[in-house]
């Protein structure tokens, strides 16, 4: 399979605020290929079932809802304070900054996880985009990709609000 | 269910539930996970000892179930994710100690830094 023209990534408004402040423009994401399972490309075959589309419409929904028990929400919060433990180990950032991310996500309101998706030309990203490797039973086409440090000038950003 | 949480710590634990919500999301058999590692390859990836124990808590969640995780409803997963973030958020609240007014201060103050991308 050739590679990609573009990457989406879906994320939310909280993580790409605190990956500009705290660290130095540069986003971690996942992202795929696919946009959207119910628009089918004619170049690829079989899209995942939770695409950047997907898990954008779930997270308007929630927050448009004001379901304060979301899930993936709360897998937000968790994943925001997973990155800043993970980059405080590994000396990027300070133990006070840190603290100041923790108490953020702690504070912050639904509004704020409000999704955004990132359009990334892949051959911006070529180097670094790292794909994840799919347990054997998944379909071979639903290839996702890591990108750990994205700097804010390879991708554009698209705030999502259709349901 | 999720042995040797308690015994974590916040730090290990993070990493821990991070990979085990993301292995169950994409539902990797524990021998999977021990074949293909997710994040393999990538800077900052899951040392072993973090590896060993998510596979382990997959495998109880297999075992609870009496299937594997790829043959679990997309309801019942979503319940086992939701469970390991909760053990995160309890243990945030118990030792990092939020405070509320330095939080939306905090808060305030990166809503004005970065506004919402428009173009």
């Amino acid at each position: 399979m050739s590679a990609p023209l573009i990457l989406y990534s879906a994320n939310t408004l909280l993580a790409y605020r605190i990956n500009q402040i705290y660290y130095s423009e540069r986003h971690f994401v996942w992202c795929n290929p696919y946009f959207s399972a119910s628009a089918p490309s004619i170049d690829v075959q079989m899209p995942p079932s939770s695409t950047p589309s997907d898990i954008c419409r779930n997270l308007v929904g929630d927050v448009s809802q004001q379901d304060v028990h979301s899930l993936k929400i709360q897998s937000n919060r968790t994943g925001i304070r997973t990155g800043a433990s993970s980059r405080r180990n590994a000396g990027q950032i300070t133990e006070e900054q840190f603290r100041e991310i923790d108490q953020i996500v702690s504070a912050a309101k639904l509004a704020d996880f409000r999704p955004l998706l990132y359009v990334i030309p892949f051959h911006l990203v070529a180097e670094q985009a790292k794909p994840v490797p799919p347990a054997d039973r998944a379909h071979p086409f639903s290839q996702e990709y890591i990108i750990k440090d994205l700097p804010r000038l390879s991708f554009d950003v698209l705030e999502w609000s259709w349901r | 269910m999720f042995s040797a949480a308690s015994t974590l710590t916040l730090a290990q634990l993070l990493e821990v539930t991070y990979y085990a919500r993301i292995a169950l999301d994409r539902r990797f058999r524990p021998e999977d996970l021990e074949r293909t590692p997710i994040m393999a390859g990538v800077a900052g990836e899951p040392g072993a000892e973090v590896q060993k124990l998510a596979r382990d808590w997959i495998a109880e969640i297999q075992l609870h179930e009496g299937r594997p995780v790829d043959q679990l409803k997309e309801e019942t997963l979503e319940e086992y994710q939701r469970q390991l973030s909760d053990l995160v958020e309890k243990r945030v609240r118990l030792e990092s100690k939020p405070d509320p007014v330095r939080g939306r201060r905090l808060l305030e103050e990166l809503r004005r830094l970065v506004p919402i991308p428009v173009h």
